[in-house]
This record gives structure tokens, sequence and C-alpha cells, in this order.
């Protein structure tokens, strides 16, 4: 079959300015397996400029495909988009068959399916297997109710799905469709050769707000060696620089992560790594982080979530404030940078929990900070909890984390953002770098650095000091 | 944080950005919990391996 996997412009900031774009694993993850079942797989991807979208449909049906398969890791703020282009694709050619997939169509099949008819099939789970599954069945006319894990409008039009699929149990079954891709238009962390790549899947943690760990199921990662192997292979064939892990939590299994670093240092490629884990596996690991930066790591992205103990324990989020706090200091130590996310928008948070949040955050000193809004998913525990909280934000495609969308009981809507702004703008300028490196010169040489107030370089280091000890205790 | 997106977040906050005053509450806006079907899919579970079987010297 012709087959053109489509991934939709996406309206988020985030994606929106930066000029370093990287591939769309998910959609080459199955056009790997698609490819290798025998099919012609082409990917458009309208992330580039962005396309606008009646580009991006003449160029997807310009060659007549079978079937369209539309994807985006941001699955619930791409969605609006998703249909856009399903309804233009269904009035032009309407043959064409349509599959869509991610996260939140995976929950949401039913309101979709009951709500349109542009797509065709929409698949549940990771789709690797199910969708050869699917276009095999489609292919050779088989019933559609023995592919599992997907969901389709029946006879009487009506939702169905069938049974869910199961976990792949080894990944290394499945490879990716790097031959989909021009590696030279992706990039990241200024202009480097980037590919997103997944050593592990899933998560072992049950924080109650993750809309990623249900989807996965159950935490697997894949063969060490084979993913070290993979990772020098697209350096050396392709010029790769930097692997961006889209890794819920990579460093799970002490044993298999150290085994990858290994592997990593053996290759002795010059590539990058950076990613996303949990403060606590840092910890863990304090004893090896060198060879973290040896196998190519330097930055990770701590999902802290928040410096409050209670709200922690709200979300379930199962670590601590003092391990956090150690986790960046190890990093810094090891020559990894630090990024801290930190959820603003809990329901009675006020301008009290914001400053002690503030001075939590500036004590714990990350490099970098993703200031991020409390946005609960329907299919995770915390939604139930929030469940009556109102809704200010209706446009789904600003449910991305970067938008305040449920109301406050304390705070209106520009008190929250103002101060998370300022918050923003405070801890990135690292102000515990500027008093130790000031009140060392003010020490040492007895002059006045740079941007240090004269009161504070009249009066030598101490004073200094404690206005900033004042801020951060 | 990236210095341009700052700009754009406040830009789009004051200028293009609305948001509601009293909205639907957060299931009248997605639908009822639907945390019982949380996992999507079913685990595959391998027959047990004696450590014999998967020792490398084995």
């Amino acid at each position: 079959m012709k087959i053109v996997l489509i991934n939709p412009p996406h309206t988020a900031i985030g994606s929106r300015v930066p000029d370093d774009h990287l591939p769309p694993l998910g959609l080459l993850a199955l056009g790997g397996p698609l490819i290798d079942a025998g099919h012609q797989v082409r990917l458009v991807d309208a992330e580039f400029g962005p396309m606008a979208l009646a580009t991006l449909v003449r160029d997807a049906l310009s060659d007549h495909p079978d079937c369209i398969l539309i994807g985006h890791s941001g699955s619930t703020s791409a969605h609006p988009t998703a249909l856009l282009i399903a309804g233009m694709v269904k009035d032009i050619q309407p043959a064409t068959i349509l599959i869509y997939g991610g996260v939140f169509p995976t929950y949401h099949w039913r309101d979709i399916l009951a709500e349109t008819n542009v797509f065709d099939f929409i698949v549940r789970g990771e789709g690797e297997a199910t969708i050869v599954a699917l276009v095999e069945a489609l292919e050779k006319r088989k019933p559609l109710s023995d592919v599992a894990g997907i969901a389709f409008p029946d006879d009487l039009r009506q939702p169905f799905a069938t049974r869910p699929t199961r976990t792949i149990t080894n990944l290394d079954d499945y490879r990716i469709g790097w031959e989909l891709i021009d590696f030279s238009r992706y990039s990241y962390w200024g202009g480097k050769r980037a590919v997103v790549m997944q050593f592990s899947r899933g998560c072992p943690h049950l924080c109650n707000y993750c809309g990623q760990r249900g989807f996965w199921t159950r935490w697997r990662h894949r063969d060490p060696m084979k993913f070290a192997r993979e990772i020098a292979w697209l350096y050396r064939e392709h010029g790769v620089e930097l692997i961006n892990l889209a890794d819920e939590n990579p460093t799970s299994s002490k044993k298999a992560w150290r085994a990858f670093l290994d592997a990593m240092i053996a290759e002795n490629v010059p590539v990058l790594i950076v990613g996303s884990t949990r403060a606590d596996d840092i910890v863990r690991d304090a004893d090896s982080l060198h060879l973290y930066r040896q196998a190519g790591v330097i930055r990770w992205l701590l999902g802290m979530e928040n410096t409050d103990e209670q709200t922690l324990a709200l979300i379930r989020k199962g670590g601590s404030t003092s391990s956090d706090r150690e986790a960046i200091r190890l990093l810094r130590l090891n020559g990894i940078l630090s990024m801290a996310t930190w959820v603003a928008g809990f329901e009675d948070e006020s301008l009290r929990d914001l400053w002690r949040g503030f001075r939590q955050l500036i004590a714990y000193d990350p490099d970098q900070i993703q200031a991020l809004y409390v946005t609960p998913h329907r299919w995770t525990p915390f939604f139930r909890i929030a469940r009556d909280r109102k809704v200010i934000q209706l446009d789904a495609r600003l449910w991305d984390y970067k938008h305040q969308v449920l109301q406050m009981t304390r705070l209106k809507p520009w008190m929250l953002f103002f101060a998370v702004k300022l918050i923003e703008l405070a801890v990135q300028s690292r102000p515990r770098r500027w008093r130790v490196s000031c009140s060392t010169r003010i020490r040492s040489n007895g002059i006045r650095c740079a941007g240090t107030p004269k009161w504070a370089a009249a009066s030598g280091s101490a004073k200094s000091g404690a206005f900033w000890s004042a801020t951060a205790a | 944080m990236g210095r341009r997106v700052w700009f754009r977040e406040v830009w789009g906050f004051l200028v293009r950005d609305r948001r509601l005053k009293h909205g639907p509450t957060l299931a009248e806006f997605w639908g009822s919990p639907q945390d019982e079907e949380e996992e999507s899919m079913v685990v595959e579970r391998l027959p047990r391996q004696s450590m014999t079987a998967i020792s490398p010297n084995a």
C-alpha cells in the first residue's frame, strides 16, 4: 500500500518559536515496520515553515496514497489541527483511508468517532504492531474486528473498539524508519544535527497527573548495547551530533542504564545526549555520574513539578525536595546542566505559595527552568481530583502546559501569569551564581563586580550574602 | 525557558489569548474521568526463565 505519514504543524509556542526542529519519532517508529512489511511510505513533516494546511494536504495527496496516518507527540493540543487536516483530506479524496494515533486519540476515541466521520480508524496504544496488522487487514480484506488496539465506526456508525493490544515485549523487534527523513533538516541545541530516540517506554512511578505512564502501561527498555550501537551508527552514517531522549524515565533500571553508559563510552562517539529523568535516580547514581557525562549526557530535565511537600503528596510524585536539590548539585558537580520543571496553577495556590516556591527554586539553583501550568488529562487519576474545577481556556490548541487552563480560587489569571513570568526570569538569572562569584571577587580583590549594588560592595560579602540567603531560605 | 518564548508568551497573554470568567467544569469540558482505562494496553507476559537459561555462561 502507498502510505503517507503526516506530522501536523503544532501550534504550541515551544514548537513555533525556535529555529530547531526534531524529527517525529512516533511516526518514524511506525514507518520502519510498515516499510519492512513491504509498503511504500513517505513522511510529510509540516512542522517546517510551518507548512500551510492547504500545502500540506496537497503534498500528502500528490501521489494518491491509499492511507494517511496522522499523529503528533503533543497530541491533545495538536488534535484540532489533526481534525482540520483530516477534514480537508476527506473533502478532496474521500476514498483515502485516514488513520489517527497518539496518546489523546487512544483515550478520546469514543468522542472523536462520535463527533466526526473524517477518521476511519484510531490506533490505541503503541502502534508498531497494530498499524502493520491494520494495514494488512485492509489490504487483504481480513476482518477488522480481529485487529487488536484499534477503534472505528461500526456498521451503525457507532464507535467500536477492538480488544486492547499487547505491550511490545522486546522494543528492539521494531526499527525506526530513519530513511524517511533528511537528517540535515533536523537540529537542536543551537543547530546541532539531532534526532529523538527512546531507550525506554513508560515509567514505574505512579504520579497521578502523568498522561504518559498509562499509555505505555509498563516500563520497558531497549537492549543497551543495540541502543548505543544505533546511536553510533547515526553519528557515523548520518552525522547526528545530539540525541534527545523522549523517555519518561530512562534511568529507572540502574543496571540497564549503566550498561548503556558503558556501551556508549565503548563506542567512543562525540554524541551529546539530553533527556528527562527523576532526581531520585540522579542521587542514586551519585557515584557514577561521571560516566553519564563521559557517555555524552549534557542536560537532564528533572520533573520536580513543585517545591511544596504537600503538593508533591497530592500529585503522588514520590520524590522529595531534598533529593531534588541534591540532584541539581550533583549534576553541576559533574558538568551536567539541570533544567527544573515547575508546575503552577494548583487550585488553592496563593501568592504566598508562589513566593515560597520561588525561594525554594532559588535555593535549588537549577541552570534552567521550565514553568508549566496544571493541565489534567482525562485518563489520569488527577483529573478525578480536579474534575469540578472551572475551565478558563476552551481552545484545546492551548492545552500545551504553557497556558493556564483552569481557574484558581485565590489568584486571577493575570496574577498567576505575571508571577510565573517573574519567577522564570529570576530563577534563570541564577542569583546564587552571582552571589558566589561576586563575593569571591570582593573577598579576594576588594572590588565591586558589575551589577553589584554599591551598598553590597561597600559592606563586603557578608551583607550581599545575607541578602541572597534571605531570599533563598 | 527560552528568551524568545518568554516574550511571545507575554505578548500572547496580553494580546492574543482570551480566557473565560465562567467556563464549564473540567468534567463538562472533556467528559467524565477515565482513569479506570488509564492503562491503554495489556501486558505481554513471557514464560518465566530459569537462571540457567538466561545466564550468559550457560
